[in-house]
């Protein structure tokens, strides 16, 4: 006669030879010790197979450009709720509903979720709310800090966590190629630029901006003396009083478009901070300020640090333009 | 013992009648159906999750049985103190709000409505923010020293010279809850963003984080204070009826107020400091028990923390499995039941009084 508890004998039985199977495979992996940001040494594979990641635009993105494909992800939600990697489908064309990357929440991250994925190793940020003593529970938990990898530093970290560091070598000679086209082109040393943004009221500049920043910084670009004096990795908020300050030749300024904004966004958010701002800042006087969707000017993705070079050599380069008075 | 059946109630004797003990029989039948539902709650706690767990691994699991390392974990370091946590938070939210229902004489009193919770939240938010380092063992003292100081002022405040009002004390409590939500949104406008991330996801007010630790301190604290809560409760009979009554009874009305204020903020400052500000349980688990059944204080307290037991643990389960894997904190849906109840007490509160 059929029991329950003899039911629940043979699916225990069953589910515990399939996780006992799945645990053999993880734990038949090397190891080896790696020191995380918080300065946690964890043991992780060598060779992780089966990652979740909790922060999409800081690993997520990274790990896809790096050829790997995580099996889980922290996402946002579109108003509909509809799930999406941000910036991932137009930095790397890889999304959920594209892919076999599992969504997993977003704010804190469903740690059930993730421990139904069976990962072989998590990475998060300090960023994620989901509680790492939790997250530890499931599976080695790395704490990576995207505020101490300026620079592209969450590629080296993840590529060495990953055994990626060839792919990782063939971006950055593209980037050398791009960086050297836009120095061939322009003669950048000469040039000032800067990127602004305008957020309830107030002007928000950065020492160096997300991948624009960098592509900018690295052809050899000037700053205003008050972006420079911002602390690297840093930004400043500032007063209306400012912008002129934040002038340059060339003036970039970015909108969101996972949110649907559009450049007007961007010049409204100015509008704010400044009524008639256009008339306080050369380079907008003179039709020098360009406006560029954020997605790629802010994430740490050699996709976007390709597209931006092209940019910068297609709005500066063989052109005339009006410098600032200095 | 003997048990005699009385209008409405049960009368129980001991043999020499040396005790009696009068029951209403609808506030026990009230009790007893409110445990019912918090079991069902927890098993369901158990068994919805992100995690497909089948009832017969379950079963297995909760009897002692490892099914895998992975259903472990979630059965009984996520699911288990997360219900635990949930129940004991709602049913101290819910008794502190009673508490200071009672030794106000209004209606509309809760801990997160007259800035006490808020109060708790500033002082821990601004240990997050500020002193990082801080343990996180120091968070429930931090958070009863900000949410007695806030009730103190409150009080002051709000006594005028015919004596403390309840809708004065009501207005001066949300003006102050207002005043100190700006301290502490200056505080997360500028503290460094991972310390305010992890202010704010602990000012949302949910119980994922939730461990057996924090299970052992809630209860801990909880079997303290609502014990001496029940203790006071004849006195609270007494207060009901007004305080020349309550002295005229022979209470020590000075000292009862004394004692549900400490306790009333106690408890909201212990389980805001372990979960965060989870507001409108104070003030709609009361009421609901008073719908319930009419009966004295002590059974009144009992349905109280019954009621905000399930509350809180009803939203905590509805918020992570509701549209997994998206986790909704349970103080979003504790507001979004609490905001409708309390327009309508504050108007049938302004139509008592004018």
């Amino acid at each position: 006669m059929f029991s329950l508890h003899a039911f629940a004998r043979g699916a225990a039985v069953a589910a515990a030879l399939s996780a006992a199977m799945l645990t053999a495979a993880v734990f038949a992996q090397d190891m080896r010790p790696f020191t995380d940001d918080t300065g946690r040494t964890v043991d992780i594979p060598a060779a992780p197979l089966r990652i979740v990641s909790l922060h999409d635009l800081v690993i997520t993105v990274p790990l896809l450009e790096l050829g790997v494909t995580p099996i889980g992800s922290h996402g946002r939600t579109t108003a509909d709720g509809v799930p999406f990697i941000r910036s991932s489908e137009v930095l790397t064309g890889v999304d959920f509903d594209n892919s076999d990357i599992a969504f997993v929440g977003n704010l804190p991250a469903d740690v059930e979720a993730v421990a139904a994925l069976e990962p072989d190793l998590i990475l998060t940020t300090p960023w994620q709310s989901a509680p790492l003593e939790q997250l530890e529970a499931i599976a080695p938990t790395l704490v990576l800090d995207d505020s101490l990898h300026q620079d592209m530093g969450m590629h080296e970290v993840l590529a060495d966590i990953t055994g990626t560091q060839s792919r990782l070598a063939t971006l950055k000679t593209r980037y050398d190629g791009q960086i050297a086209q836009i120095k061939r082109l322009i003669d950048t040393n000469t040039i000032s630029v800067n990127v602004i943004q305008g957020v309830d009221g107030q002007v928000l500049s950065w020492h160096t901006y997300g991948a624009l920043g960098k592509v900018l910084r690295d052809a050899g670009f000037r700053f205003p003396e008050r972006v420079d004096a911002i602390p690297e990795g840093d930004y400043a908020t500032m007063s209306a009083e400012e912008l002129p300050a934040l002038d340059a030749d060339f003036l970039f300024a970015t909108y969101r478009t996972d949110t649907l904004e559009t450049p007007d966004d961007a010049r409204k958010a100015l509008e704010t901070v400044m009524p008639g701002y256009c008339d306080y800042l050369h380079a907008c006087r003179e039709n020098q300020m360009i406006v560029i969707p954020r997605e790629e000017a802010s994430a740490a993705s050699y996709y976007g640090l390709g597209v931006l070079s092209y940019m910068v050599v297609a709005n500066i380069s063989g052109r005339t333009f009006v410098p600032m008075p200095r | 013992m003997s048990m005699v059946s009385e209008k409405g109630h049960i009368i129980l004797r001991t043999s020499r009648q040396g005790l009696a003990l009068r029951l209403p029989v609808w506030g026990m039948a009230a009790s007893a159906l409110l445990v019912c539902g918090l079991v069902l709650l927890f098993a369901a706690s158990m068994v919805i999750g992100s995690y497909d767990i089948d009832l017969p691994t379950l079963l297995a699991t909760l009897s002692g049985e490892t099914v895998s390392k992975s259903i472990d974990n979630v059965v009984w370091q996520f699911r288990m103190p997360r219900a635990l946590v949930a129940m004991l938070v709602g049913a101290m939210m819910a008794c502190s709000g009673a508490a200071l229902q009672n030794v106000t004489g209004n209606s509309l009193a809760d801990p997160s409505l007259v800035g006490i919770s808020q109060g708790a939240a500033l002082t821990v938010v601004s240990a997050i923010v500020v002193f990082p380092g801080l343990s996180p063992d120091v968070r429930p003292l931090l958070a009863f020293v900000g949410a007695l100081c806030v009730a103190s002022l409150v009080q002051a405040l709000s006594a005028g010279q015919r004596g403390p009002s309840p809708v004065r004390f009501i207005l001066i409590g949300i003006g102050l809850s207002a005043f100190i939500s700006s301290l502490t949104s200056a505080m997360l406008t500028y503290g460094n963003i991972d310390r305010v991330m992890s202010a704010l996801a602990w000012l949302a007010g949910g119980v994922n984080a939730a461990t057996w630790r924090d299970v052992f301190i809630l209860s801990s604290w909880s079997i303290v204070l609502l014990a001496v809560l029940l203790l006071l409760s004849r006195s609270m009979a007494a207060l009901r009826m007004g305080e020349a009554t309550a002295i005229g009874l022979g209470a020590e009305v000075r000292l009862v107020r004394l004692g549900l204020v400490a306790i009333g903020v106690g408890l909201a400052a212990v389980s805001t400091a372990i979960v965060g500000p989870i507001g409108f349980v104070g003030l709609v688990a009361p009421h609901a028990a008073r719908r319930l059944a009419h009966t004295g204080p002590a059974l009144h307290l009992v349905l109280t923390a019954l009621c905000g037991a399930f509350l809180v643990a009803a939203a905590d389960l509805i918020g992570r499995a509701a549209f997994a894997p998206i986790q909704l904190p349970a103080g979003l849906l504790t507001a979004l039941l609490g905001v409708p109840i309390f327009i309508a007490l504050l108007r049938r509160s302004a139509r008592a009084q004018y």
